[in-house]
């Protein structure tokens, strides 16, 4: 269509310019009534018109069996930040990634079109641009342009499906990538097989993280939005009070205390063992964490008073008030890691008292080997409820996400027009034709002037 | 010779200048597309509170070249399969390029210290990063290289500032090593350990990170290995401990054995730093104590600082306080007999802790037949006698598997986590204000606009250099310059150049011949005669002014004139009218003028050759005299 614009342009410039100079009067009057003069139509600017049309349908019939394009639109509120939903940097080269591109050649069942070939013939653009070197012209894009072009490989696509299959596939990857997780909260009674070769301990132990994984999600998400509330009427923070109380009440009171107290074993000796293990290691880490206690408070009383002798210093706070600081030296340092150290010990220290209990309760008690079912009942209860607290917790999660980001991405794809197509295809073969007509006026009108 | 006329030039040239600009503005086009570029450019700042002081996070100076560095690009060149032998980092980095961006008042800071002399040093937090490919790149690339290149340094940057620590996974291929089974556990039990450790300094600082390709936060990580280290890896250990579960009893005995002497070396080198440094510090406090009582002496007002002033860009005045630092020193010495009392003591505790290890393997739990037969040999007592050993030593070898499998889907997951965690702290200290942009380097159709213009200015003066060039070439060789016709060697020229042209219909020779030349020249002279002759060839060019000629004076008073797209009867009306004019004619009036005149057509004639048109012409003349007029104007 360029292409018949440009030779328009040329054929009347031509035109004009053999007119003027045959006849020596460059007046625009004089122009228009050469041209606008009464003239046969010539066969050969009919046929050309004609040719010309058959031309322009042929091309704009190829075209859009070859190209189309479609705009892919990030709706999400980070998008306006550039970045991606779980706040990492967004990047525009994603949406054609191989990953994307793999995916729609799968789900278009397309035969013979490679991952290669397929990227070749898509291009990605930003709808708008900004100007980096203009600050009022500082820009972040939100909308993509995705251009494809049909080449060897892919002619036989239908274009408009090609689009639609990578920018679903695109928003498919996207989603999986960057939109929140939600496998943590996922507690299926089917985790429960792999209780079979656990002892009752190890099993609280796991549920307790389990109900904790499930109670630091919902905080978190609580923290982003207090006031959302499910379509139950479910809060973040009331699933995050509830799976803490599965885990103070059902675990923390019941099952660990009921087991921790009668001294309830699959295998007692093997539990014995392990306790014994894991507090014979403790002590040896509470032997180094007491050292370096001592050791760092030994240091702590070696400093010279005389090397600290405070000195105080003009400071600027948050608020840009000065007020007089004192100034930090080694002694810090060493309080610091005695104070850490101390901790630690003291941290160790409960544990192998909390283990030592339970291994006298263990020795304490009658039954060395084997299942206790009040205890399986107990566990099943608290399985229960951590897949009843899950299954809420990840649908109150998915509802919120799908109300924040409100679709991710969405897609437009331009259909042609056929209207639109054919109007053009008119408007440039009359506008070819009357180059003809013009054409064969100027060459009728300069021979005439010859032969004068 | 013809008049200057510039349009004539042109006109007569106009299908060569109209080529030769085309051609030639496409050429340029060529060129200049050969020549485009493309500049991907972005726009960042630094948001963290120190970047304003051109500070890293870590408190270093912050280096805004650092998003080129060889391992930034490298990381690039992987992530896009870039053809290594095309593409090295050194020929990337050369193309990527920094811009500071400065605002008003650091710009008027510049000026103003510029202008004093003092040396200026930019502490930039806004950056514009651009990236630059060539024509066959095409501008898609340069937007791919620079989007990968700012995404890689978000993640670096997050990971050498902010995310201090990597995470490494020790055991992945701890099965296939050499290693006795203890001797795996205690790996696999450090490495945990560590890990556990580095991932709640992690939850500690970021807890409301949790990542989007794991789903886990540093916490859940650090929970689920400790849930692993408390259960597992324990009762793995108190397994092989009870059974005396070894692959080579002596073989342990000895690495143990061995460890436990370098760490006994240790303590002893750790004890005499340990002394000395004691001493050093009770001199070095000494000596700092003799020397600030001296300095106390001579100046009352010493305090350990001194006041410094410094004048703003708004000319308001401040003062700061910089700390006599003497504690630097002493600190590093006390915090050097710090570690080493650590150290020290921790191999001590290290022996203890071998001890216990090798106490279980080497112990005769009676399983052997009471005799000690397991005491030096390769094997322990439960080995020689416990029936249940071989298929406890299985299941812990399956048992051991199955953790390191399960450890290494978790170090996995710890891996995704941090790198996701650095790409999250890189984007929070830096954010982007202006997304990548693609501009081309060259305005092509602006260039080849005024290349087009100046083209046709060149080749017009060209055009009219050539025309005028030939018209005093054609006046000088090929123009007879009484008549101003064309001459004998022109005429040889035309005839020859459309010897073998077939003639269009249409086309007529005329051939005037003054049969009674040298008789004038006698009776007027030789200058008259010449004017005659001059007469004849002003009213030929008349007659056929309007009409497409190529006029010849033959000498001799012979004139021959080509007609081209004319017809018979205009050319003879034509001569009919020459014949009129010259009968009543204003010149030469008092003599009798005798000429001929003959015309040939192609059609008429059925003549196609330009010779034979001109012979037949010749042969055609008819005889013609125009008399003398009774009044003799001349």
């Amino acid at each position: 269509m360029k292409l018949i614009l440009l030779i328009v342009a040329a054929i009347m410039i031509y035109c004009i310019a053999a007119i003027c100079m045959k006849s020596n009067d460059y007046s625009v009057s004089h122009i228009k009534k050469v041209i606008t003069a009464k003239r046969k139509l010539k066969l050969w600017t009919l046929l050309g018109g004609v040719i010309c049309a058959l031309i322009l349908v042929y091309s704009s019939y190829y075209q859009s069996a070859s190209g189309g394009s479609g705009i892919i639109t990030l709706n999400y509120s980070e998008a306006s930040k550039a970045q991606n939903s779980n706040k990492t940097r967004f990047n525009m080269g994603e949406i054609l990634s191989d990953e994307v591109i793999d995916r729609a050649i799968q789900k278009g069942g397309m035969k013979g079109v490679t991952r290669e070939g397929l990227r070749k013939a898509l291009v990605v653009n930003p709808v708008v641009q900004g100007d980096s070197h203009d600050r009022d012209s500082y820009h972040i894009s939100t909308e993509f342009r995705v251009v494809y072009k049909a080449n060897k490989e892919t002619r036989k696509l239908e274009p408009t499906t090609v689009i639609q299959l990578v920018a679903e596939s695109f928003k498919e990857v996207y989603i999986r990538k960057y939109a929140k997780n939600f496998g943590v909260l996922r507690f299926r009674a089917e985790e429960a097989k792999q209780f079979k070769d656990w002892d009752y301990y190890d099993i609280a132990y796991y549920l307790s993280m389990r109900a904790d994984n499930i109670s630091a999600y919902m905080s978190e998400l609580n923290g982003e939005s207090p006031s959302f509330k499910s379509k139950k009427g479910m809060s973040f923070s009331s699933l995050a009070a509830k799976s803490g109380n599965i885990r103070t009440e059902l675990l923390d009171n019941d099952l660990l205390a009921y087991i921790r107290d009668r001294g309830i074993s699959k295998n007692k000796t093997e539990m014995l063992k392990r306790l014994s293990y894991n507090n014979n290691m403790m002590r040896f880490d509470m032997r180094k964490a007491n050292s370096s206690f001592n050791i760092n408070n030994q240091a702590v009383e070696m400093y010279a008073a005389e090397m600290t002798r405070i000195a105080l210093v003009p400071t600027i706070d948050g608020n840009k008030d000065y007020y007089m600081s004192k100034t930090k030296v080694g002694l810090d340092d060493l309080s610091l890691a005695a104070k850490t150290a101390s901790d630690q010990a003291q941290e160790l220290l409960l544990k192998i008292r909390k283990n030592s209990a339970f291994a006298n309760s263990l020795r304490a008690s009658s039954s060395a080997f084997g299942t206790n079912p009040v205890v399986d009942e107990e566990i099943d209860e608290v399985v229960q409820s951590l897949v009843n607290i899950s299954r809420d917790a990840k649908n109150t999660a998915q509802e919120y996400t799908e109300s924040r980001m409100n679709e991710v991405i969405s897609v437009q794809i331009n259909y042609p027009s056929m209207l639109r197509t054919a109007a053009k295809c008119l408007i440039l073969t009359l506008l070819f034709f009357g180059a003809l007509y013009v054409l064969s006026v100027t060459r009728d009108y300069t021979e005439v002037r010859l032969g004068e | 010779m013809k008049e200057l006329q510039l349009s004539r030039y042109i006109r007569s040239y106009l299908p060569y200048i109209v080529a030769a600009c085309l051609l030639l503005t496409f050429l340029v086009y060529l060129f200049l597309s050969s020549s485009q570029t493309y500049e991907a450019s972005a726009v960042i700042k630094y948001e963290y509170r120190g970047a304003v002081n051109g500070k890293a996070p870590d408190g270093s100076n912050l280096d805004v070249s650092e998003v080129k560095t060889s391992a930034i690009l490298t990381k690039v060149i992987d992530k896009l399969k870039l053809n290594n032998s095309m593409y090295s980092t050194d020929s990337l980095i050369s193309r990527i390029k920094t811009q500071d961006i400065l605002d008003k008042d650091e710009e008027q800071l510049k000026q103003a210290m510029l202008e004093e002399g003092e040396k200026y040093e930019p502490k930039p937090d806004t950056v514009i990063v651009s990236f630059s490919a060539t024509n066959s790149e095409g501008p898609q690339f340069a937007r791919a290289v620079l989007d990968e290149v700012l995404n890689t340094y978000f993640s670096e940057f997050g990971k050498k500032y902010l995310n201090v620590g990597a995470f490494t996974n020790p055991i992945s291929k701890i099965n296939d090593s050499n290693y006795d089974y203890i001797e795996m556990m205690d790996i696999i039990n450090s490495s945990t350990s560590d890990t556990i450790k580095s991932l709640w300094a992690r939850a500690e600082g970021e807890n409301s990170f949790r990542s989007s390709a794991t789903g886990y936060s540093f916490g859940d990580l650090a929970n689920r290995f400790s849930f692993i280290q408390e259960t597992k890896i324990a009762s793995l250990y108190s397994r092989i401990l009870e059974y005396q579960i070894t692959k080579n009893k002596k073989i342990l005995q000895s690495n143990y054995s061995e460890r436990m002497t370098q760490n006994r070396i240790t303590a002893q080198v750790q004890q005499k730093s340990i002394s000395d440094l004691f001493k050093l510090i009770d001199d070095y406090r000494k000596q700092m104590m003799g020397s600030i009582k001296a300095a106390e002496l001579t100046d009352p007002l010493y305090d350990h600082g001194t006041s410094k002033k410094t004048t703003n860009i708004d000319d308001t005045e401040e003062w700061t306080w910089e700390v006599a630092d003497h504690t630097v020193t002493y600190d590093k010495h006390l915090t050097s007999w710090r570690d080493a009392s650590e150290i020290k003591s921790n191999a001590m505790t290290d022996i203890d802790y071998y001890k216990y290890l090798m106490q279980h393997f080497v112990a005769c739990k009676g399983l052997c037949g009471g005799d000690k037969l397991c005491a030096g040999t390769g094997k322990t007592c439960s080995d020689i006698g416990n029936p249940d050993y071989e298929k406890e030593r299985e299941k812990v070898e399956k048992d051991l598997k199955v953790l390191v499998d399960e450890l290494d889907g978790l170090f996995d997951a710890v891996e995704k986590t941090n790198d996701e965690y650095n790409e999250f702290l890189g984007q929070s200290n830096i954010s982007t204000l202006s997304t990548v942009s693609v501009t081309e380097g060259l305005n092509i159709p602006m260039y080849m606009t005024i290349a087009f213009f100046f083209l046709v200015i060149v080749c017009c003066g060209s055009a009219i250099l050539i025309g005028r060039m030939n018209d005093i070439i054609s006046y000088a060789f090929f123009t007879d310059h009484l008549t101003g016709f064309n001459n004998r060697q022109s005429l040889d020229n035309f005839l020859t150049s459309n010897g073998r042209k077939v003639l269009d219909d249409g086309t007529v020779c005329v051939v005037v011949t003054i049969k009674n030349q040298v008789e004038i020249n006698k009776a007027l002279g030789r200058e008259s005669g010449d004017n005659l002759i001059k007469y004849f060839a002003d009213l030929l060019k008349e007659l056929f002014a309007q009409s497409d000629t190529f006029k010849v004076y033959n000498g001799s008073s012979q004139f021959f004139i080509f007609v081209n797209r004319t017809d018979y009867i205009t050319v003879e009306y034509l001569l009919q009218r020459f014949s009129l004019l010259l009968d009543n004619r204003d010149k030469f009036t008092g003599v009798d003028i005798h000429y001929s005149v003959g015309m040939s057509e192609t059609s008429r004639n059925e003549i196609r050759a330009i010779r034979a048109l001109l012979s037949k012409a010749v042969t055609r003349q008819a005889e013609h005299t125009a008399a003398a007029v009774k009044e003799d104007k001349q």
